[in-house]
């Protein structure tokens, strides 16, 4: 995909986990663990996007955010915090963040998030959404898969339209549970599972071709191929030196 | 069907139950204990004073008569000592008009020579009057009369050892006893009315004397543990009741401070969690992203399983010490309850028909509350799932939201599910409880037990109420009220 995407984070953990989860997609990553250097790397690097840590040992992340925007710098900024109260969230979005997201977070939504605030800026909205076969009209909530109308309740039209605006990215429980309800609440029953298998059947009755696939312990994805298996992506991304962190000190 | 009782009265106040019935009798016996003693010193008081009154009433009368006695023996024996021989009939007709005139009733004068033979008397003496002990000069009685004896040394006398005469007189005390037995009469009366008058007035007055206290175990009966703005009023009277209102107010905002630390230590507990659960959650995930499937894989997706459910937990904690704090009043806005349940409807339809259950959305009348939206999703879903969850296939589910006189929305959703033993009825809503009847671990995500804990934050927070009325066995109903805007 070409991204290349500064990571502000100090706990080296997390920091490594994340760098490693990216470059599984194909996505540069560059650490820097510091206010200083992060704003010194958003200048010199341009890096597509910017993941922000709001708590440094001793510094404030939003500090990082606040030097960006003054210079009128519109690169994308998604803010990681584990303060997840409200207040919190809206003070970064108040300082100009394009996202946020509660630790612990799951890497797919991370990399969804990721993919989602650097597409932003150059995408159009139109009236309507389409992946492959898949039409949804935005304006009349109609999904049609090849010109036929399929009837679809509002819960199972919403799951569609974040499937075909993460079209080919894995989509967990926990961000369809946040497209159903605005909250993070779980609840303890199978509820995404339900769900996923009323659209599955609705959207594949008929067709050859199967839309949605499940992604064993990690979530579903919509695609008109088969995904990799998680073998394929072992062995080039090891082998990969220029997906190697380079350090900033 | 209906059992049990409200929730809230079961879990935060424990067996206050018992304790408010007797409160209520203390209450109840320290007003006619007051009472009581009221009337009683009342009557005492009463009985003092009219025994005091009639004393003095009776000394007074007593002493009246007995002075009026002597001055008169006093005025006779002068008389007496200078008359020589026997005493004239003008003399003896003046004497009778004085005994007939005189103040005192039945007044009787007689006159004896030396050798104590009545000479003459007023026609006034009663009959079988004593004539003897001349010599005794006390007051004396007799029967109904009172009486002294005098000597008399004649002014020629030259002997002053021996008496020349003797005067006797008296008066009848019918009157004055008279007097007496109509004062007891009246004092009996008095006494009388001050004893059906004293209970009530007591009772009154004690009523009066407790109303404060009343009011003050009313205002503290209503108070809630969590919101900071209820206090117990001071009057400024500076009694005693605002010392107390002022030590329970001091009391309140120490268990308060306590119960903020405790909210505040379980809020940065979850903070300090969520950094390293991160850090683990990101690196299995790379990692089972990378690893082919196998047993390997497995054990990394169990682990991962954990970590989901951690953070759930981390999750539901800080929510519950966000909505413990003033979380829940932050943040709201005017939300129509009504449409927010019928948007909803097809999503809890298609998890009620996954397993045969029926899900009837009956009267939903229109319903605007003040909330978080937030927050109102979670205790919506909340309440179903448990329903859904709780419900056997084939069996059914009605929610119906109606709105009532009193202005409140009540949610009400009524399953024909397990049901809810009384000994668990009064846990449902405790933190990190969990009863595992009924589920089938196989097919349901592990819960975190806080889930109605949070509902019940929640619904309190907003003003609201969480009750639940089950049967084990035929199903529970769980109604949340909470205050609609007009």
């Amino acid at each position: 995909m070409g991204i290349n995407v500064l990571l502000v984070e100090d706990d080296p953990s997390l920091a490594n986990a994340i760098l490693e989860g990216l470059s599984d997609q194909n996505i540069k990553c560059e650490i820097v663990s510091t206010v200083a250097n992060a704003i010194q790397a958003v200048r010199d690097r341009r890096p597509d996007a910017v993941i922000l840590d709001l708590m440094l040992s001793g510094d404030n992340g939003l500090d990082v955010l606040k030097a960006v925007r003054a210079q009128r710098d519109p690169t994308p900024v998604l803010i990681l915090t584990a303060l997840g109260s409200l207040e919190n969230r809206v003070a970064g979005l108040n300082e100009g963040a394009d996202d946020y997201l509660v630790k612990p977070f799951e890497m797919p939504e991370l990399i969804a998030r990721i993919t989602a605030i650097t597409r932003r800026n150059n995408r159009i909205e139109g009236s309507t959404l389409t992946y492959g076969p898949l039409l949804l009209d935005l304006t009349t909530r109609r999904v049609f898969r090849d010109g036929k109308e399929l009837k679809l309740s509002p819960t199972e039209t919403s799951l569609i339209e974040l499937f075909i605006r993460h079209e080919n990215q894995v989509l967990t429980r926990k961000m369809l549970c946040h497209q159903l309800w605005e909250t993070n609440w779980e609840g303890e029953t199978n509820v995404i599972e339900v769900h996923i298998n009323r659209l599955r059947s609705k959207l594949e009755r008929g067709f050859e071709q199967p839309l949605i696939h499940t992604i064993r312990g990690r979530g579903y994805m919509l695609s008109e191929s088969e995904p990799k298996s998680r073998t394929e992506s072992l062995e080039p991304l090891d082998s990969d030196e220029s997906n190697k962190p380079t350090k900033i000190e | 069907m209906v059992l049990g009782d409200e929730v809230t009265t079961k879990e935060t106040e424990g067996n206050l139950l018992g304790q408010s019935r007797m409160r209520y009798w203390g209450k109840y016996t320290f007003r006619v204990r007051t009472a009581v003693i009221l009337t009683l010193f009342i009557l005492l008081t009463a009985l003092a004073v009219g025994f005091a009154f009639r004393n003095v009433v009776s000394i007074l009368l007593d002493n009246q008569t007995n002075l009026d006695l002597r001055d008169d023996a006093q005025e006779f024996v002068e008389q007496l000592e200078s008359i020589s021989g026997t005493i004239s009939p003008e003399r003896a007709q003046a004497w009778n008009r004085h005994a007939a005139t005189h103040e005192l009733h039945h007044w009787f004068l007689r006159v004896f020579d030396k050798n104590e033979v009545v000479v003459w008397e007023t026609i006034s003496v009663p009959e079988a009057m004593i004539a003897n002990h001349l010599s005794n000069t006390e007051m004396q009685e007799f029967g109904n009369y009172r009486f002294l004896n005098r000597p008399v040394y004649h002014s020629s006398a030259s002997n002053k050892e021996k008496p020349t005469g003797w005067i006797q007189l008296g008066c009848s005390l019918e009157l004055v006893q008279d007097s007496l037995s109509q004062l007891d009469r009246l004092l009996l009366w008095v006494f009388l009315i001050v004893g059906v008058l004293g209970p009530i007035a007591s009772l009154f007055l004690s009523a009066q004397l407790l109303n404060p206290l009343t009011d003050l175990t009313k205002q503290a009966a209503a108070l809630s543990v969590t919101d900071r703005s209820q206090l117990l009023g001071l009057r400024g009277s500076g009694d005693e009741l605002d010392s107390l209102a002022g030590t329970v107010n001091a009391l309140l905002a120490r268990v308060r401070s306590q119960l903020q630390a405790n909210e505040d230590w379980i809020a940065n507990s979850a903070h300090q969690l969520r950094s390293p659960l991160a850090a683990i959650t990101s690196n299995v995930e790379v990692v089972l992203g990378r690893l082919p499937e196998g047993k390997s894989s497995d054990m990394l997706a169990s682990v991962l399983n954990e970590c989901e459910y951690l953070n759930k937990l981390v999750q539901q904690l800080l929510l519950l010490s966000e909505a413990n704090a003033v979380g829940v009043k932050a943040k709201r806005s005017e939300i129509r309850w009504d449409e927010m349940i019928r948007q909803s409807s097809d999503f809890f339809e298609a998890l009620a028909s996954a397993k045969d259950i029926s899900l009837k959305f009956d009267a939903i009348t229109d319903c605007t509350v003040f909330a978080n939206p937030e927050h109102l999703r979670i205790v919506l879903h909340n309440i179903l799932d448990n329903a859904i969850k709780y419900t056997p296939p084939n069996g059914s589910i009605e929610i119906e939201l109606t709105k009532s006189p009193e202005n409140e929305c009540t949610l009400r959703v009524k399953d024909t599910g397990i049901g809810i033993s009384e000994v668990d009825l009064a846990r449902v809503s405790r933190r990190f409880f969990r009863s595992d009847s009924g589920r089938d671990p196989a097919t349901t995500p592990r819960g975190t037990g806080l889930g109605l804990n949070i509902v019940k934050t929640i619904v309190e927070g907003l003003d609201g109420r969480l009750q639940i009325d089950s049967v084990l066995g035929s199903g529970t109903t769980v109604r949340i009220v909470l205050p609609a805007i007009a």
